[in-house]
């Protein structure tokens, strides 16, 4: 079933980066969909263009041609300043380095995206704490990244995505940086927390490990969307690391 | 975003106290030489701005500045007393004497001689132990109370002692607070008869004619008449005061000296300040571009960077300007080469503004890569 307003949908994407007077094709005429209520997540070797594309589809990078429709809008040509808001208020990211402020504690990071909206800080932090306590880091909350466990730091960052209730959440290799055990935490904290109707959850990954938490898998290779599968999640099914 | 601005700036302790420390360091040599430039050129000035009384100097058509002084027979006071215009006009002296110590060695010193009958130009307002009245009694003199303390140690700063000067028996009747002479001499007051005696001086017995013009008269018009009438020079006080200025800067080596110093304070400061702060901006454009892509706008990014910069310049600038007052605070008052020196306001206001502006503009330099960083480097390692 395909919510077109909604969702995340990709038509002739192209995207081109020129080095050194060479021009390298990155995305060629790609297409992809993702649909909410679903965990969908981009796979391919290293350089395939699965961190462009969704640099592009976060309004963080741009295309030379093509269309990418987020939410209901059309992403490319967008006013700055909307797609400033729209990434504020509706889009929630998780980085592979987790990316957290050395110097604020974990609430304080969880409320960063609720104070650049202009929530004060009090009411922010508080928000900020509930949410760990939800994604049962309740004993975490006054802890500074540096004091926490990858997995831990990772899990913040998560809940930091999820603190303003984004419409979509974009994951870039959220278990890249984790052993196995703390990187099936997560995708279990993703699969449980962050997957709800309404909320397109996109997961970049090369780690197979984790494919089974997928509600779909688009396989990208040399800058095209080479497979898509639909499927039932089954965590269980790829953990022993085979597709 | 003011707290993450702060918790970026302080969460690595060793940065950020580096950081705060090279702008403390910066302030320190910028603040410190500027002040010790500024009060070694206006000590120059001193013998003008103590004998406030007078609006005019009249002096020798050689003369330039007050310490190079070319005495004159003591007819030309009567000279300026008739030029229309001229209040008043009393004679000054001023001599190089030798003072002898108690353990019998000589100590140069710069002997003022002031108007005998109205004791013109004596320091009345620096007075720290006794009055400049005492001056009329027997081969009284008034020192410099550091200078004193320096040349006698062993003796006591009191009233009554008895020194040689010249090979005449002098009596110290008062201290005051005067800056050494250029040369480095203490600075000692007295009658212009006594200092004539003292210095053996027969003929030339006035180095300047200190002069007032009537209520009214403009200082300047009345020195012209006064050169025009007597072929003498003559300067109104403010003119004087600025052309020893103007002498110091360009004569004295003084300029090239401190202007090195300061310089190298300067470019040490943008050395330091410049690339520290430009380095901590550099590091943190991860953490600027993870809050941009989170969705905040480069307004609040430039924020942020402005409240960082500001919050180590006012801190380093405190720090460094709090050493280098606390350094005049123990040195000013004591008896060694930097006696009666200061910071003046206008050197505390210029550090500040300077390191300011010196932060601002290597602030300015990484904005320019936090602000042109490729959000999208967030999903890079």
């Amino acid at each position: 079933m395909t919510t077109e307003g909604q969702g995340v949908h990709c038509v002739d994407l192209e995207r081109s980066f020129e080095s050194g007077g060479v021009k390298q094709h990155v995305l060629k005429r790609l297409r992809f969909d993702a649909e909410p209520g679903q965990l969908t997540m981009l796979i391919g070797p290293s350089g395939c263009g699965k961190t462009t594309l969704i640099s592009i589809i976060a309004g963080l990078l741009g295309a030379q041609s093509g269309h990418v429709r987020v939410l209901g809008h059309e992403v490319l040509g967008m006013d700055p300043q909307q797609l400033l808001q729209m990434r504020l208020k509706r889009i929630g990211f998780v980085f592979q380095q987790y990316n957290l402020i050395w110097g604020l504690n974990a609430a304080e990071n969880v409320a960063v995206p609720l104070v650049a909206d202009g929530m004060r800080w009090p009411e922010a932090q508080e928000r900020g704490a509930a949410m760990l306590r939800e994604l049962g880091l309740g004993e975490h909350v006054h802890k500074l990244p540096r004091q926490l466990s990858s997995g831990q730091q990772q899990r913040v960052a998560i809940a930091r995505a999820l603190v303003h209730d984004p419409d979509l959440l974009l994951c870039d290799e959220p278990t890249a940086a984790l052993d196995a055990r703390s990187g099936h935490q997560v995708m279990e904290l993703l699969r449980s927390v962050a997957v709800r109707p309404g909320r397109v959850v996109i997961v970049v990954s090369h780690d197979q490990r984790v494919f089974g938490f997928a509600d779909r898998i688009a396989e990208m290779d040399d800058g095209v969307v080479i497979r898509v599968e639909d499927r039932v999640p089954n965590p269980n099914a790829y953990s022993s690391g085979h597709p | 975003m003011i707290r993450v601005a702060l918790a970026m700036l302080t969460h690595d302790k060793a940065k950020y106290i580096a950081l705060v420390a090279g702008i403390a360091f910066a302030s320190l040599l910028i603040s410190q030489q500027s002040a010790i430039f500024w009060s070694a050129i206006r000590s120059s000035t001193y013998g003008v701005r103590s004998a406030s009384a007078a609006d005019i100097w009249v002096m020798k058509p050689n003369v330039e500045i007050l310490d190079l002084a070319d005495p004159m027979r003591e007819g030309v006071v009567n000279q300026v007393r008739s030029v229309e215009g001229v209040h008043w006009a009393v004679p000054y002296y001023q001599a190089l004497g030798m003072v002898r110590t108690r353990q019998g060695s000589f100590r140069p010193v710069l002997m003022i001689g002031v108007d005998d009958s109205t004791l013109i130009g004596a320091p009345s307002a620096r007075m720290v132990m006794g009055d400049v009245r005492a001056l009329d009694q027997p081969n009284a003199v008034i020192f410099d109370v550091s200078g004193y303390q320096q040349n006698f140690p062993d003796l006591p700063v009191e009233i009554g002692v008895e020194v040689e000067i010249g090979q005449t028996r002098a009596v110290v009747a008062g201290f005051c607070k005067a800056p050494p002479a250029w040369g480095g001499q203490t600075v000692l007051y007295t009658k212009r008869s006594l200092a004539v005696q003292m210095s053996r001086e027969t003929e030339n017995t006035v180095s300047f004619v200190l002069a007032k013009a009537e209520d009214g008269a403009d200082p300047d018009a009345v020195a012209a008449r006064v050169e025009r009438e007597t072929g003498l020079k003559a300067r109104s006080s403010a003119r004087f005061s600025s052309e020893i200025i103007e002498w110091m800067l360009k004569f004295s080596g003084v300029a090239e000296f401190f202007g090195v110093t300061i310089l190298m304070g300067v470019v040490i400061g943008i050395a330091i300040v410049g690339q520290t702060f430009y380095l901590f901006s550099v590091e943190n454009v991860k953490q600027f571009a993870t809050l941009k892509a989170i969705g905040v706008g480069n307004r609040s990014v430039l924020g942020m960077i402005f409240l960082q910069a500001s919050v180590v310049a006012v801190l380093g600038f405190a720090i460094g300007v709090g050493v280098a007052s606390l350094f005049f605070a123990y040195f000013g008052p004591g008896t060694g080469g930097l006696r009666g020196m200061n910071m003046p306001f206008a050197v505390f206001a210029g550090t500040g503004v300077f390191i300011y502006i010196m932060v601002v503009a290597s602030c300015f330099l990484s904005i320019r890569r936090v602000l042109t960083a490729d959000p999208a480097i967030v999903f890079r390692n």
